[in-house]
Formats: C-alpha cells, structure tokens, sequence
C-alpha cells in the first residue's frame, strides 16, 4: 500500500521536523532583573504618533519621552520641560532640559517637538492623535531649548495630550524616508527614543524586549530589561503570574482577588480609575425615557453597591455625578440615588407608568470591552424589572456597538465608560453632556452655556462654582443611570515593587526588584 | 490526470476570487472601522474626514476594484491598527501557525489512525470501548474549557509546561494537546467507522474465502479502502484546525495567524482580515488539490474526466 | 450485530431477520446514548415543570452560592447559584431546550442543504459537481467566526443568528463526504445495473444511493448535532453567541470559564451537561449507524 505508507511516514517526517523545529527557538533564560509585563493586548506599532491605546502607549511611555509627565493625582510635573508659563492667552512656552539625548546620541531638542507635533497633525499622517492636538494651531520654537504652543483660543494649562505628545528624533525620522507629508513606515518597527528603556527586538504578539538606558538623563533605571509579553485571555494571564512567568499583569478580573492577594508568590496593587461607567439614556429618541421622571424613578431603582459587591468584588466607587471624587470639579453635596424601589414605583406612577405598565426597554451594552460590561447590564435589567416594567439586554461586540454609538444610534438605554486622563471636568461634561458632542444624547442649551463657561474661566474658586450648577442639573435631570468609578486591578509577582495608577499608564523606571 | 488537474487548479482560482468578494463584502457590510481607531474625543466631523482618508466613504465597487487591482499586484494595504503593509504582517505570523497546526495534526493522525484501525478489527473489545470513550470524551469538551482545565492542571498545579507563548518544545505541549484532541478524536471515530464498513464490504468477504493472511487483508484491502472518507476528514480538518485555533492561540497566546486574524476581525481591520482570508483560501485550494491527488490515486473507481 | 474478528477470519452470520428496534437496542451503550438523549429531551419539553426557578431570576444577595452538597450551599440551589445569583440548575433545565433547538434546526439547516447537494454533486458529476463543490469550497474556506460576525452584524445578536451560523457553515461537511460516497456509489454494479434497467434518476437516488449513504449520513449528523452544541459554545467564548437573557449552556460555560478555579460550579456543571448530551448523541448515533447499515441487517 506505497500511498498509505508514504503519507503515514510524511506525516512522521512532519512531526520530526515541527516539533525539531520549535527546539531551535527556545528563548535564551531570563536574568534575574527583568521583568516581564503581560497586557492583554501586544502594542500595534513603535511608531509612536500614529494610535491612542493604553497597551501601545504604555511601551511608548518607557522608550520615548514627553515635555511633562503626570503624577497619581492627574497633576503635571516637569519632565523633558523644565518650566511652563502663559505668555498671552493663547501661547504656552517651554523651556526643555539641555541633557536629554536619542539613543543614537542625538540631542532632544524643541525642533523634535514641533516635528512631533506637526507630523500628528499632517492630515496625511492620518493619525489617531490628530483630534489631541487640534487646539494647538502652530508651534515656535524661538530657540533650540524654547518651545511654544500657539492655540486658537485661550487653553487652561490642564493635563491634556498637547502637551503629553511622545518626542521623536526628527533627524532620525528624516534620514529614513519620514517627513511631514510624507511616511516611510520605517519608524512602526525601529523606533528612536530618548526614554528610560532602549527598544531591543520586537516579535510581534509574542514578546518585545527593552533594554535600561545607562545614560538616561534622569538616571539608569533600576530594573534592568523589561519584557512585554501579550497574554489575551484572563484566566492564562492570572496562571502565568502565577507561575513567575510574568511578573506584572493588567486586567485582573475581580474574582481573582483573593486568589492573587493570598499567593505564595504574587500580590495585588489597585487604584481607583479614570473611568467612569454608566448607562445613558437617549433623550434625543422618543420614548419613555425622555421624561425626566422615569430617569429619575429608575435611577432609584437600581442597587449600585449591591453590583458593586457581587459582580466587582467591591472593586468599585459608587458616583452621584458624572465625575469621581478625585476630579477637579467635584461636588460632594450632591446627594446619591440611593435604591428605593417604593420612591421609583411612585415616581413611575406619576409619570404615567403604573406598575411600569408600558415601559418595554432595551439595554445596550458592549461585551468584552469594560471589565464586567455585560455582567454589569445584566444585572441593571434584572434589577430595573423590579419596577414591574420590562427590561431586556442586547450584548453586541465592540466594533458594532461603537459603531452605533457615532450615529446616536443606541436606544433607549445604552452602556458606556469613559476614561478620562486630565483628572478636570471639562472633558467628560463636554465629551457626554454638550448638545453637538457625538457621543452626547442628551441637549440642554443652559447646560452647554454653563460647560463653555467653565472652560475659560481661570479662577478656580469661580470655575467651580460653574461647575457645581451644571452637576446639579445633571443630577436632577439623570440623563445618566449614574453608576460608579471603577478600581483598576493589577497584580504582580512579590518580587516586584511597583504601584498600580489610575490613568492605566505603566512607568518601568518606576519599578524596583526585591 | 493531467487534464483532471488541470481543470481542478482552474477551479481553485475561482474558489479563492470567490472567497475574495465575500470576505471584502462582508467586512464592508459590517461596519467599518473609523469609530474605532478614532480615540472617543474625536469629533463627528474628524471621524468623517478620516472615514474620508481611507476612502472609506468611496461606493462600494469603487473601493472593491481599487482593492482588487492591488491585490493583484501582491498589495493588500497597510494594515489600519499596525500602519505596516497587510501581506507581511500577516505571512510573518504563518510559521507559528503552521508549527502548531501540523504538530497537532500530526499527533492526531498518528495516534488516531492506528487506535481507530484496532478498535475496528477488535470490535467491542476494551481497546473498541476506551477509544470511543476517548473520542466521544475528545469531541464532546469544549476547547476553551479544555485549554484551561490542562493550564490550571499542568502549568499551575503540576508545573510541568508553561502556560503561554511559544518557545521550546515544552511551549509546545498543552497547545498541541488542547488543538489536537478534537481532531484526534474525529479522526479516530472516522477511521473505525470507515474501516468497520470496508471490513463488511464484499470484496472482503472474497478475499477472506479466498484465504487471504489476516494482516495483509487489513492492510491491502481493508486499509486501501478506508483511505478514503479519512483522508477527506484530514483535509478538512485543517480548515477546522484553523477556526479551533483561533480558539488554541488566544488562550495560550501564541503568535499565530488565527490571532492576528481574530484581533483584525474585532478591530475591522480591513486589509489583514482579507490578506489572512485570502492566504487560509489558498493554503485551503492547495490541500484541495492534494487530496483530489490522493483520491484519484487510492481508488481506482473514481474518473476523472 | 455482526462481529468480525478477523484474526480467526470467523464470520458470524448477519442478523437479517431481526426487528429494527431489537437489533437498534442490543448494545448497552446505545441504550446509555438513548437514555440521555431521552433524558435531555425530557427536560427540554418540560422545563417549565421541572426547573424549580425561574432561570433568569437574579438575586445578587445569592450569588456565588456553592452547590447544595458542599457548605454554604442551600437545598434551594440544587447545583448553586451565578455570579448574579441566578439558579445553575433552573438554567441548565432551560439550557437543554436551547440546546435542543439550537442543535436540531442548525443540523436540519446544514444536512438537507448538505445532503442535497451531495447526493446531487456527486451522482451527477460535471459542471453541476464542479459548480456545487466551488460554492462548497468557498463556504468551508471561509472562516465561520467571519461569518458570524458578518450575520450578527446584519441580524443582530439572537438565537436565530446562532442558528444560521452554524447551520450555513454546516452543511459543506455533508457536502463533501456525501459527495465523495456518491462519487463512488455510481461506479458500483448494482447502481449500474439500475441505470441500465432504466430507473429514473429520483428513483436510484432515492433508492439505491441514499441508503448507502445513510449509514455515512447518520454519523455525520450525530457530529452535526454535537458540532452545533460545541460551536455554540463557541461562539459564546467569542462573544458571538445567544444573548445574554437566554439560558444556553455555551454561554454559561464561556462566562463560567473565568471561574473555573474560584468558583468552579457556574462552569463545570454546563460542561458536564454539554459533555453528556454530546456524549449521549454520538453513543445513539453509533448505535443507529450499526443498525441502519444495509450489510449488518
């Protein structure tokens, strides 16, 4: 039977060379000072103006600079740029350190952060970044080490992208084919930074290696290489911490908590997050969600700390207003919803709801994208239907949810969370709340005017005081189920010192082995 | 053969245009990515000029016949999430995938077309009985659930193997297990089907009167015979090694094809989904034509013109 | 049941004169197999009856209760309680009608397209073979989470759209080995010899090439109904699946896989229940394979 034989003994041939194969590929034993951090997600690309996601940024961050750094707080601090000041309304100057210098050796200077700046705003670069830097409307650089932002109109020295852009090496870029109106695609897999930690090797969704920069201007950094090592789902990510194949992971999902906190070999580290999660109601779509009174009644309806303990593990802060706590332009006189179901059938009642005989909504939400997303919907529809009314979900994947988002297109209740990394009112309440905002389904001119208001004006004190009227009309209007904040889990290996932020970033010169 | 073959190959070519336009209609028709490359702060009007950018406000033929004339060329785009052309993104993923495919593939064959082969000689002896309990049991878990029961079991309880990515052999094992069992399982349920009704067939109870040797019976005749229907499983199951792996590489993290290809299916990233829909519809034509070779060769009866 | 050992190259003469039910139900593992089948079919028509909750009742004061054996656990909550307080065995109950439906309809979706066209492809050959294997080769070469995703996307997430996912990616496997058995069933003599007495066309097929591929078609649709329940799960682990408010056993196994080591009940016992009826289907379809073929009666 020479066919049958020949395919048996190719298939033997196969499994001797796939399997002779991998062997050629074992990895070289890791030092004892590094450390590898699991993400969910391998970054996209070394280019670093190009995307906005946290898992590609965070590698940005350790191998490339930026003119300030934020603290835990959301508060700038110097960096790259040694001082800042307001000249006119609209000019912001820079005065950037001497020292700083690419791992080719070529020094940082302010004409690589007004290329890095115009190259993002290239219409032809087409670069997710583009929308951060949109109030900044040309850059001067009077001198090698002076740089200024001209605006369009005043800006409030807030943290915000336009001053958070990574600096690149626009000799570098230059020599390799990258211009203003004109890319290589060079810089997507050999990037020139002046970060804490030098780019090694890149394989990508496998690992991508970096190297401490011994001649880093604020120093060698203590850990000597940091590996970035994807692991997507949850359950492997929390295996491989566990077994010291990584030594930091992001994402932990709260049922892990005592697991990982317990271990022999790892710990947890948390903070409370950027990101606000809440369920909006489209006013702008008839139906009954377009009373105020049925907003508020369900609103009532709902049990947030009960969520909070069961589906978070506790992992979360209940909000009274679309802002957390620790956000410039927080009220804490503004009352909770607490759950009354006796308050939301009354209010129901009044609004012409009996019993919430003829309340049939939908409950949109992501799956996948938020911890818990669904869960979380789940819950608020089996909670809403307490109210007699019908409440049903519908779990769609991200890109198609998101899609409807764009359009306005969610109705009547959608789910949603919004990070917010300035730590400053201004750009949830415009972002969510403002009448032409996408993603706003709710329209209220005194509201806007308020908004707008606030934006430019420079006495604190004055600025709140704006602030506070405009949370209480959100309060009372609840165009929000008003949710909570969430806590970001990360856990680590016990020999790893390093504390969790809540603006997801990961510093590694933060990092120190035990 | 030769114009068999021929008419085959010219056959192929239509199944992968084929493939083409469905997979370019189908992404087209579900959205496309602009809402999710743009970060949320992004303006109606700044989504519209970058959906603009892309060309992605273009009529759909228009955007078809511009992607079709540089496909031709071996252009498939930059990628939308990585920047980088489409076509090497994707083939620098196809040896991992490949090393776990075959590996699993290959251990399935060997262990389930020699078990299967025994369990139908042997019928209803203990050997007939554990294997079908193996390939029921192997058919009947889910391969996520497996994939983590054999991590939380060998990786973190016992020690013995990592638990995610790829590296040496011991990097290899769990994945391989995990992607090859429902194959193993499949095939050996086949093979002892397949060869329990050979071992029925007429010409087997001639040649059996005829006083043929026992082995050389099970090998000439009966195992020629059976050839058939498993070589058919094999080939398709490299399709369905594919969509399991999707499910394999996702959970051990291995730098694959399927990964990459699930994560650009979820990101709408147009130019990766058709290069890698494309490249799986030519392997896919390639192991087609393979086993219309192998039919033609094992059973004579079939024609060809 | 024929036996053949062919180290003694004995031949036990062929059970022609037995009933079908009697020859169908000789073997124990069949037996087992229709048990189950019968048991989860039980279920399914009677879930309103037997489920003692209302499945999806939520109660986040009870989640995460153990099952009742274990401390903690509460005879209420047979098998425990989900992450939103929800009864797991109220849910599996329901869960075997989804499960039913969603096997049935996909396999009956996926074989008569499947059968059809193999039966048809492979008896005629030709451009109509060619045509028919093209359009097959295209669907197989097509990756089915695209697919779903692609359905999702038009119909929106539902039950229906798990259904025709699975039902439409499903048929090229009958396709491919019904064509392949037909192919060779028309080069066999006594296929011939009815061509050449001049039987219709719809007579042979119905006549002389279905039933031998019964045996074939039998198998596959035992796989069918198992892959429906698997990929269902599938789909769920991808987000694609039933909606959240549907009790399917996919589903609850791919939520419950994220506690599969700190609360093991929400997963294991969905996979146990995908694991039986699986287990249970292929066991009766063995069964009624060896009983169906033409050369064992």
């Amino acid at each position: 039977m020479p066919y049958g034989r020949r395919a048996l003994l190719s298939f033997a041939a196969l499994l001797a060379l796939s399997l002779g194969g991998s062997a050629a590929l074992a990895p070289a034993g890791a030092a004892d000072s590094t450390v590898t951090i699991s993400q969910g997600v391998d970054p996209v690309t070394m280019d670093p103006l190009k995307r906005t996601i946290t898992p590609t940024t965070n590698v940005h961050y350790n191998i490339f600079d930026t003119l300030v750094r934020q603290d835990r707080e959301g508060k700038l601090f110097p960096w790259v740029a040694t001082s800042w000041k307001r000249v006119t309304p609209t000019v912001w100057e820079f005065k950037l350190r001497h020292d700083v210098k690419f791992w080719n050796g070529d020094p940082l200077t302010s004409a690589d952060v007004k290329f890095s700046v115009e190259k993002i705003k290239d219409p032809a670069e087409g670069s997710e970044q583009g929308p951060r830097v949109a109030t900044v409307e040309r850059i001067e650089t009077p001198d090698s080490y002076t740089v200024r932002y001209i605006t369009a109109k005043p800006t409030a020295m807030i943290a915000g992208y336009p001053w958070q852009v990574f600096i690149v090496d626009s000799k570098y870029w230059k020599e390799h084919g990258d211009d203003v109106g004109h890319s290589s695609g060079y810089q997507a897999e050999h990037p020139m930074g002046s970060g804490p930690y030098i780019f090694k090797s890149w394989r990508k969704d496998e690992q991508l290696v970096t190297e401490a920069n011994a001649n880093y201007w604020h120093g060698r950094p203590s850990v000597d290489s940091v590996i970035w090592k994807p692991i997507p789902e949850a359950a492997a990510r929390v295996a491989a911490l566990r077994t010291g194949e990584t030594d930091l992971i992001t994402n932990v999902p709260a049922q892990y908590q005592l697991q990982l906190a317990g271990g022999r070999n790892t710990r947890l580290t948390s903070a409370r997050s950027i990101r606000v999660l809440f369920f909006a109601f489209n006013t702008l779509k008839p139906g009954p969600q377009q009373n105020k009174l049925v907003r508020q009644a369900l609103n009532y309806a709902i049990d947030v700390p009960a969520i909070i303990q069961t589906v978070l593990g506790g992992r979360a802060y209940a909000v009274n207003t679309p802002l957390p706590p620790n956000f410039v332009g927080y009220d804490p006189k503004i009352p909770f919803y607490h759950h009354d179901l006796a308050k939301a059938k009354e209010l129901l009642a009044k609004a012409g709801y009996p019993d919430g005989k003829g309340i049939d909504m939908l409950i949109n939400a992501p799956i996948g994208r938020y911890n818990k997303d669904k869960e979380i919907a789940e819950a608020i529809a089996g909670q809403l239907s307490q109210t007699g009314g019908h409440f049903t979900t519908k779990i769609q994947e991200w890109t198609t949810y998101v899609n409807f988002t764009s359009s306005r297109g969610l109705t009547p209740v959608y789910e949603l969370a919004w990070g917010n990394n300035s730590y400053d009112a201004d750009n949830t309440l415009t972002s969510l709340f403002t009448s032409d905002a996408r993603l706003s389904t709710y329209a209220n001119p005194a509201l806007d005017k308020l908004i707008v208001d606030a934006r430019y004006e420079t006495d604190p004190k004055k600025r709140q005081a704006v602030y506070d009227k405009s949370l209480e009309i959100i309060h009372d209007e609840a165009p929000w189920l008003f949710m909570f904040q969430y806590e970001d889990l990360y856990a680590t290996t016990k020999r790893l010192a390093w504390e969790a932020r809540g603006d997801e970033d990961i510093f590694c010169d933060e990092m120190k082995l035990k | 053969m030769t114009a068999f073959l021929v008419r085959r190959a010219i056959g192929a070519v239509w199944v992968v245009v084929g493939v083409a336009v469905a997979v370019f209609l189908i992404l087209h028709l579900t959205g496309d990515p602009a809402a999710v490359m743009m970060p949320p702060e992004a303006t109606t009007q700044q989504i519209a000029e970058f959906r603009h950018n892309q060309g992605f406000d273009r009529p759909l033929w228009v955007q078809f016949g511009s992607f079709a004339w540089a496909a031709l060329h071996g252009d498939f785009g930059n990628s939308l999430r990585h920047g980088e052309p489409a076509l090497g993104l994707a083939l620098e993923r196809v040896p991992a995938s490949v090393e776990l495919a075959f590996s699993a593939l290959a251990l399935s064959v060997v262990v389930a077309v020699p078990i299967g082969v025994l369990a139908a000689v042997r019928r209803n002896s203990l050997l007939d009985l554990a294997a079908r309990i193996f390939a029921l049991i192997g058919q009947s878990a889910p391969v996520y659930w497996m994939g983590i029961m054999l991590i939380l079991l060998f990786g973190v309880q016992l020690g013995w193997f990592p638990v995610s990515g790829i590296g040496g052999i011991k990097h290899l094992v769990l994945p391989t297990v995990t992607l090859g069992l429902f194959t193993m399982a499949q095939l050996m349920r086949l093979t002892r089907a397949s060869m329990l009704d050979v071992l029925k067939a007429d010409f087997l109870r001639t040649a059996r009167a005829k006083g043929v040797q026992p082995l050389r019976l099970l090998w000439h005749h009966a195992l020629r015979n059976a050839w058939l229907p498993i070589v058919t499983v094999i080939a398709t199951e490299l399709v369905t090694l594919f969509s399991q792996a999707i499910i394999t590489e996702t959970i051990y993290a291995w730098p694959g094809i399927a990964r990459l290809a699930v994560q650009a299916i979820v990101d709408r990233d147009y130019p990766i989904v058709e290069v890698v829909v494309i490249l799986a519809a030519l392997a896919f034509v390639a192991i087609n034509l393979l086993t219309d070779v192998f039919y033609a060769a094992l059973d004579p009866r079939i024609r060809y013109e | 049941m024929a036996t053949v050992a062919l180290a003694g190259l004995s031949l036990e003469e062929p059970l022609r004169r037995k009933p079908f039910a009697a020859v169908l139900f000789s073997g124990a593992p069949t037996i087992v197999g229709a048990a189950i089948v019968c048991a989860v079919a039980v279920l399914a028509l009677l879930a309103p009856w037997i489920a003692p909750h209302d499945p999806s009742m939520q109660n986040l004061a009870l989640a995460f209760k153990p099952p009742s054996w274990l401390a903690g656990g509460s005879a209420t909550y047979l098998l425990g309680t989900d992450d939103l307080g929800r009864d797991i065995f109220s849910r599996i109950v329901w869960g075997a009608r989804i499960a039913g439906i969603v096997g049935l309809c996909a396999v009956a979706i996926g074989g008569c397209i499947g059968i059809g066209l193999g039966v048809v492809a492979g008896y005629f050959g030709g451009i109509v073979d060619d045509v028919i294997a093209r359009i097959a080769d295209i669907q197989f070469a097509f990756p089915a989470v695209l697919l779903a995703i692609a359905v999702v996307g038009v119909v929106g997430p539902s039950l229906l759209t798990v259904i025709l996912t699975i039902g439409i990616t499903g048929w090229v496997q009958y396709v491919r080995v019904v064509r392949a058995e037909a192919l060779s069933l028309r080069e066999r003599d006594f296929v011939q010899a009815a061509v050449a007495t001049g039987s219709s066309v719809t007579r042979i097929l119905l006549r002389h090439v279905l039933p031998n591929i019964s045996s074939s078609i039998t198998v596959l649709t035992t796989f069918g109904i198992a892959r429906a329940i698997i990929l269902e799960s599938a789909l769920s682990f991808l987000a694609l699946g039933v909606p959240a408010d549907i009790p399917s056993w996919g589903a609850m196994l791919a939520d419950g896989r994220q506690f599969l080591d700190t609360a093991w009940w929400l997963g294991l016992f969905p996979g146990l229940a995908i694991f039986f009826t699986v287990l249970g289907v292929n066991l009766f379809g063995d069964g009624l394979r060896d009983a169906l073929d033409p050369q064992s009666r």
